[in-house]
Parts: C-alpha cells; sequence; structure tokens
C-alpha cells in the first residue's frame, strides 16, 4: 500500500533534513561571513564605487564598535561540561583532559596478572558523569581453567587530573565468566555490571551455560540483584538515568530499558525502545526520557553504508532526531561503539570503530583521541578505546 | 553575540526544551534559543533553499537580527514564531537574489541539491521533494512549514504573515498539484 501524500511529504522532509547533522553546522563563534552570496561574478563588477566605499566605511565603524564591546583574549569556543576523561587504550588507564584528550596523569592499577583479557587491557570503565569519580573491573581468564575473575576499583581523581584514590575490591572479586559492561549512577551508590555467559554447576561439575548475567550492586549497603537472559549474546552498554532506577542496556542488538525497581529476575521484563532498530551500542539520557542508539545501514548498492546515532524517546519509541551519520565505504563494517553522556547530559562521549573519541557538544564534535593503527597481521577495526567521563 | 553565546554554554543551564527563565535577560535568551533551536530552524532554511551554507547564513542574520531588535519586541514570549518568520523571510530574499543573479548573468539554474545530497535522498524522495520544487513559493513554504515542522494553521500563518483561512486554501492547493503531479509520474 502507498503511503498517503502527507505522510511521503514528512518522510521527505525529515529525510532531507537529516542531511543537516549538528556535527556539520559551523561553529557557532564562527561569526563573520566569508563572502555575501550576491556580490559574485558580473553583478560584483556592476556595484557602483560610492557603494563600495559606503561598506568599507559601516564596516570600519563596526568592526571598532565590535572590537570596544567583545571581550578580550582567544576566541576558543569553550568546552565546558566535566574536567577528566578516565581513558582505557593500548598505554593502560590514564586520566585525559576533557577539552583537549591530553593525558593528566596515569591510574596505579596492580599489574595485571597472568592470563587472558580482551583489549585494552580487560579493562571496562564507568564514571558518575562529573570527571571525578571513575569505576575499573578488569577480567583476566586463567588459561588454564578457562575460568574468568573481575576486579572493581574505584578511582577518584583531584582538581588537576592526578588519581586522589585508588580503592581496590570496592565490591567482592566475581569469579566466572568475563565482565563485559560497567556502569555507575550519577550519585555513586548504584554499580552495574553485566558478565557473559553463566556458570552452571559446581565443584568439580562447573561448566559454561549460554545467556548472560546483570548484577546491580547497591554500593552503601553491599545488597545485590541479579536479572539472568538466555540469550547467547553479551549484555553491553550499560547506562543509568539520573533516577538510579532505569538502566539502559543493549542485548541482541536490541536497545532496552529496565526497570531495576520492578519484579522479576529476567531481562524479559526490560522492555526494548526502538524495535527494529539493530543497535551497536545505546545511552539513557540522565532524564530517562530518551536514549541515544548507535546503529548501521547497510547499503543498498547505490549509496555507502552510513552508521548512525540516533535520538530515541524511551517512552513510546519515536525516533526523535538523528546526532550524527557517517557514511562508510570500507572493508569492514563501521560501527558506533561507545556513547556516554556525562552527569548533565548536554556533553557526550563517542567513538566508533573508525571514529575517534570525540565529544559532542551543542553540535560541535571535538576529536580527543585518535584509534592506534590496525595490527597489519590481523584483519578488522583499529584498537578499541574505552572511556568514561 | 558571540559573548552571550559562549556565557550561555559556560553555565550549568537549564535543560535546552525548557522555556528561558523569567528573569533571563534579552541576550540569555537569544543565546539559549541559538543554542536550541539553531539546528531546526537551519534544518528549516535547507529544506526552503537548498543548500546548508545559505541555509546557516539566514538563520545566523535572522539571530542577528533579533539580538538588534530585541529592545524593540513587544511579546518576549513569542521570539520562536518572530525567528521562524524571520528565517521564512530570509529565504525569500535569497531566491529574490538568486533570481536577480540569473537574469544579470545568465547563467542557468543551478541544481537545487548537491548531487551527493541528492543521491543520498533516494528516488522516491527525490520524486516528491522535485514536484515540491515546482510549487509557487507560497505554498511550498506552506507545506514545508506544516509536514516538516508540524506547525499548525494557526502557527503557519503567523510564520508566513497571512490569514488562517489562506493557508488553509493554500496547502489544500499545494497538496493537490502535488497529488496530479505525483500520480502522473507514475
Amino acid at each position: 500500500m502507498r503511503p498517503s501524500l502527507e505522510d511521503q511529504l514528512r518522510d521527505a522532509f525529515t529525510a532531507a533534513a537529516e542531511q543537516v547533522g549538528p556535527e556539520t553546522l559551523r561553529p557557532a563563534e564562527e561569526a563573520v561571513r566569508a563572502k555575501p552570496g550576491f556580490l559574485t561574478r558580473r553583478f560584483a563588477l556592476a556595484v557602483p564605487l560610492a557603494a563600495a566605499l559606503v561598506v568599507v566605511v559601516i564596516g570600519t565603524v563596526t568592526a571598532m564598535v565590535i572590537g570596544a564591546t567583545t571581550p578580550a583574549g582567544p576566541a576558543a569556543y569553550s568546552l565546558t561540561g566535566p574536567p577528566f576523561l578516565l581513558v582505557a587504550d593500548g598505554d593502560g588507564v590514564t586520566v585525559r583532559e576533557a577539552r583537549t584528550g591530553k593525558v593528566a596523569s596515569r591510574v596505579g592499577l596492580p599489574p595485571v596478572p597472568e592470563g587472558s583479557f580482551r583489549e585494552p587491557g580487560g579493562y571496562l570503565l564507568a564514571g558518575a558523569g562529573d570527571g571525578e569519580t571513575f569505576y575499573i573491573a578488569q577480567s583476566v581468564t586463567s588459561r588454564g581453567t578457562q575460568v574468568s575473575s573481575t576486579r572493581f576499583y574505584r578511582a577518584r581523581v583531584d582538581e588537576r587530573g592526578r588519581p586522589a584514590e585508588l580503592v581496590r575490591d570496592v565490591i567482592p572479586q566475581v569469579i566466572g565468566t568475563t565482565a563485559s559492561s560497567l556502569s555507575v549512577t550519577g550519585d555513586g551508590t548504584r554499580l552495574a555490571y553485566s558478565l557473559d555467559g553463566k556458570v552452571c554447576g559446581q565443584g568439580t561439575t562447573v561448566r559454561f551455560c549460554p545467556g548472560a548475567q546483570l548484577t546491580v550492586v547497591d554500593l552503601p549497603t553491599g545488597t545485590t540483584r541479579t536479572w539472568t537472559t538466555n540469550a547467547a549474546a553479551q549484555i553491553e552498554s550499560l547506562s543509568w538515568a539520573a533516577d538510579r532506577r532505569l538502566l539502559g542496556l543493549v542485548v541482541r542488538s536490541e536497545a532496552r530499558v529496565l526497570d531495576t525497581t520492578a519484579p522479576g529476575a529476567t531481562l524479559a521484563i526490560s522492555r526494548v525502545v526502538a524495535p527494529g532498530e539493530e543497535a551497536t551500542t545505546s545511552a539513557i539520557s540522565p532524564d530517562g526520557r530518551s536514549m541515544l542508539i548507535g546503529h548501521t545501514q547497510l547499503s543498498d548498492g547505490r549509496q555507502p553504508h552510513r552508521y548512525i546515532i540516533d535520538e530515541y524517546s524511551v517512552t513510546d519509541g519515536r525516533k526523535i532526531r538523528t546526532l550524527l551519520s557517517r557514511g562508510s565505504d570500507g572493508d569492514v563494517m563501521a560501527r558506533w561503539d561507545l556513547i556516554r553522556y556525562d552527569g548533565t547530559g548536554r556533553h557526550l562521549l563517542v567513538a566508533g570503530n573508525f571514529d575517534p573519541l570525540s565529544r559532542l557538544d551543542d553540535g560541535r564534535v571535538t576529536s580527543l583521541i585518535h584509534h592506534g593503527s590496525p595490527d597489519p597481521k590481523l584483519l578488522g577495526s583499529p584498537p578499541e578505546i574505552r572511556a568514561a567521563w | 553575540m558571540r559573548f552571550a553565546i559562549e556565557r550561555a554554554v559556560q553555565q550549568s543551564a537549564p535543560p535546552p526544551h525548557e522555556g528561558p527563565p523569567a528573569e533571563a535577560t534579552g541576550e540569555d535568551v537569544v543565546a539559549e534559543l541559538f543554542l536550541t533551536q539553531r539546528l531546526s530552524l537551519v534544518r528549516l532554511a535547507f529544506l526552503l533553499v537548498g543548500d546548508q551554507e545559505t541555509a546557516e547564513d539566514v538563520v545566523q542574520d535572522a539571530f542577528a537580527a533579533l539580538h538588534r531588535r530585541w529592545s524593540r519586541l513587544t511579546d518576549h514570549d513569542r521570539v520562536l514564531p518572530y525567528l521562524r518568520a524571520s528565517v521564512v523571510n530570509g529565504c525569500r530574499m535569497v531566491h529574490r537574489r538568486r533570481s536577480i543573479m540569473r537574469r544579470i548573468t545568465g547563467d542557468r539554474q543551478t541544481p537545487f541539491w548537491s548531487a551527493e545530497a541528492a543521491a543520498l535522498l533516494g528516488e522516491t524522495r527525490r520524486e516528491v521533494f522535485k514536484a515540491v520544487r515546482a510549487l509557487p513559493r507560497r505554498q511550498r513554504e506552506a507545506v514545508v512549514l506544516r509536514y516538516y515542522l508540524d506547525l499548525s494553521e494557526a502557527e503557519i500563518a503567523e510564520t508566513m504573515g497571512i490569514s488562517r483561512g489562506t493557508v488553509k486554501s493554500t496547502v489544500f492547493r499545494a497538496l493537490k498539484a502535488l497529488t496530479v503531479k505525483l500520480e502522473g509520474n507514475r
């Protein structure tokens, strides 16, 4: 059935308008246009000299007036938001300046125990969104038993980005499978982590079953609550709303929202936010009303693949807008794999497998850290960067 | 203007979609609107003029005019409709300039969309857009305001500076023309 004309118009207008992405707008401080569009070619030659002189005089006077009222100093765009990031990459775990990505300090974590781990270093990071309080989980798998152990650390940084505190085992070490995601509430009281698969049996009969597990720990009391899923997939992209109740997650490529106060012990009680969209990553906004979902739009043969971050309403699953959209024509499928709100919801950290770790402020994208070069022996994406603020 | 924008960025301001506080100054309000409404206004202008650079110029001029005339505005709660009207007027000016340039230089009309933009739209949407482009200026503006911004007839009337009855008849005629055009193409 053909859609109504009104729907066709809405669809065409929306698709066309979204070609103007927030990241493509010129920076807000560039207030002066290079050239007025109509003063070109032969018309420009026809402009009377007197008019040109008037323009010069007016321009000079205006410049003098503006010069007198504009504050002195560099015209750099003022990036606000959290002061520091925690970053895990091939160089270990470092504190970075959130404006520039420069290393402020290095987090002195204990030596990595013998075993295998997911790059980078088996680390998962979470931040309270203030750029000062961070949680780190590190999963290492024994090569002999294939059992993983995950330790949890809390790090705080001072106003200069130097480690002010590093607490080991803020919750008991978890033995079993590898941790795949980590998130902490803005007030730092609830920690959520997910584990791959489930451990079945006991003692010598221990074995791994399909499915994954999500645990929320109330840090002041130490109480925990766990949800499981039989999906043969990881639970990824954990993100808290500020109410400490709603938790965003991605499982089986579905972006979901879980009410952690609702009864139930499986992820069946969670709700899919944007049905039909294959999510690679997501983040729920601090106000819990919307969710950013990274997904990839496959090429139809005429256009390149596109990897996109769309914002959806959590309430009704309606698409609100497209935040970022990139084309990709490489051999390896491009995707977004990190989206993190800060505590206010006004600043974002994003990274893709081919996009540098960047921050997004009012539509302005600032690249912070570029991926290292991929290992030439390994086909695929460049090394992953994990980050939190 | 730049000072105001930077100041707004540095503040831990209220959420973007909430209205400005009652005691906010003109600069604060304009800066807040610039942060929250600029993208949607640029997109509106883009749909009307066809290229992003010009659309951004039009919106920038609209904000500059708002800032300049702030003290003379009688109803500060109606700033967004004023901005929309200013953007639509700016787009009309662009079309007039282009028309003058074509007459003076004898150039052929430049394509509305870049080749890349047209390719990204896909064939069906391109067809719809071509039909919209062929509408008279007033009808084109009315359908964009109605079906892109989802404005009511009253809001469209305010933005375009015409009566509600004229909006109704304009949109009706536009839809009729589009139906004939699109059905004829199939």
